[in-house]
């Protein structure tokens, strides 16, 4: 049992990280194409822990394991978007997913504040796409940035009552960590693999986005303090240009130290139900 | 017909059919002594328990044709009590209870099968988690009496017994962390004749 949750949480995930950024890395596809299977590897891990949902879902779950599918139809569609039309229409999808997720407490005028949560987290996410890309930084700033958000929001989650959701978690830190693993690979790359790398992450932002959305809604222990701390590990690729001056080894060893002098106190906040 | 002989056809109708109204006695739940309990495997470890503290319904229970009875009753999810308000919380998440989107586990019977003098297994649709199954409980009729010190209000009681599978209603983690995934459910229930 415990090998097969090894196989299936931590060596799957880990093999297909690595494989898409060898695939960006050797160029075997462009960018839109690999967003588009990016944000499809994103669905298959959900699916895998969750289950393929029913025709219509009933529970946000399922709800979310739908809005999962269609994120790759939707990043194909606004690909070719300048950086504001995709956030637009990424805000819009992510905002339409929002209010399907409630709708049933909603419906009923069960409203709570924690529903701001999932509000801010739509509206720091729809910055995405006009940040900083990784054409203008190092390689490493959004995958390591991606990667400490992935695991805080695994331990938030995990000690926050959304179990099942801790677990998808895990799978896609897995995930974006074999995708640095091979962005460490020699040779220095192309501002051509950079951008298609980019486009793997805007991906994998985008399904975390969403993910977060249904964790900061439903998860019912939430370590409030601890999420919002989560939130502001975005701000993390602005210190690149700071970064960016330290060899290229120390390079990820510098964004893990700083996502972990984000990542251990939302911890310690969620630890002590704070 | 006469006046006289279409006062008696509706005299000796309404004799013949009162004692049918009146066959089935309505009942309030009595939330305060009523206890829906639970129990599911922890690992092999021991057997976690719980109990819900909010159960509410009505009973219409037909003495003389106990098939002619029915039973609606409601169950307020977030009043889950598993002697532990973190564990309590987690089972209300979106894995589990999903207390946010379900609040409510509501159970109507649809049939009634007598199987003895004070036991029946009565049918009926458990919904939870937004899924709906068949779900039979094994109820015997323990006691009905007046208040000791209110012969007007007279209480009647039952307990029942059910198994259900967690799976069936979604809760797929149940497997995932050890639990169950069967559930054996307990209740003692009492009603006040209304």
């Amino acid at each position: 049992m415990a090998f097969e949750y090894l196989i299936f949480l931590v060596l799957a995930p880990m093999a297909a990280g690595l494989a898409f950024g060898a695939a960006v890395m050797k160029g075997l596809f462009g960018p839109i194409v690999i967003a588009v299977l990016s944000s499809a590897a994103i669905a298959l891990i959900y699916l895998l822990h969750e289950g393929v949902p029913p025709i219509p879902p009933v529970t946000s779950k399922q709800k979310l394991g739908l809005a999962l599918l269609l994120s790759p139809a939707v990043l194909f569609c606004c690909a070719r978007l300048g950086p504001r039309g995709q956030s637009l229409v990424l805000t819009l999808f992510a905002s339409a997913c929002f209010l399907w997720l409630i709708q049933r407490p909603l419906m009923a005028g069960r409203w709570t504040l924690q529903w701001l949560l999932p509000i801010l987290t739509i509206l720091l996410f729809s910055t995405v796409p006009n940040l900083p890309s990784m054409r203008s930084t190092s390689r490493f700033a959004w995958p390591l940035t991606l990667l400490a958000m992935t695991a805080t929001a695994c331990a938030l989650a995990s000690l926050g009552g959304y179990l099942g959701l801790g677990q998808v978690m895990i799978s896609l830190s897995v995930f974006l960590g074999g995708h640095v693993l091979a962005l460490l690979l020699p040779p220095q790359h192309s501002p051509a693999q950079i951008h298609t790398s980019q486009q793997v992450l805007n991906a994998l932002t985008f399904g975390l986005g969403l993910m977060l959305v249904q964790l900061s809604t439903f998860a019912t222990n939430l370590s409030v303090a601890g999420y919002l701390l989560l939130l502001t590990m975005i701000a993390l690729p602005f210190a690149d240009r700071k970064f960016a001056r330290l060899p290229t080894l120390m390079q990820p060893l510098a964004y893990g130290a700083a996502g972990l002098l984000i990542a251990i106190p939302a911890v310690l906040m969620a630890l002590s139900n704070f | 017909m006469t006046y006289f002989s279409r006062s008696t056809l509706a005299a000796a109708l309404l004799i013949a059919t009162a004692p049918l109204a009146q066959a089935a006695d309505v009942y309030l739940v009595h939330e305060d002594h009523t206890w829906v309990t639970f129990s599911v495997s922890h690992a092999g470890w021991a057997n976690a328990r719980g109990m819900f503290r909010a159960v509410s319904g009505d009973i219409s229970f037909d003495k003389d044709d106990v098939t002619k009875s029915s039973v609606s009753v409601v169950i307020a999810s977030d009043s889950l009590d598993t002697n532990s308000e973190q564990r309590d919380r987690d089972m209300g998440g979106a894995d589990f209870l999903n207390f946010v989107e379900f609040p409510e586990i509501t159970f109507d019977s649809t049939r009634i099968e007598k199987t003895g003098e004070r036991t029946a297994v009565v049918y009926g649709d458990l919904t939870m988690i937004g899924v709906s199954k068949e779900v039979a409980l094994d109820v015997v009729w323990n006691n009905e009496m007046p208040l000791p010190w209110d012969a007007s209000t007279v209480k009647t009681g039952f307990s029942a017994t059910a198994s259900i599978d967690g799976t069936d209603f979604g809760m797929n983690q149940l497997v995932a962390f050890g639990l169950g995934p069967k559930i054996d459910v307990e209740i003692d229930l009492e009603a006040l004749r209304q």
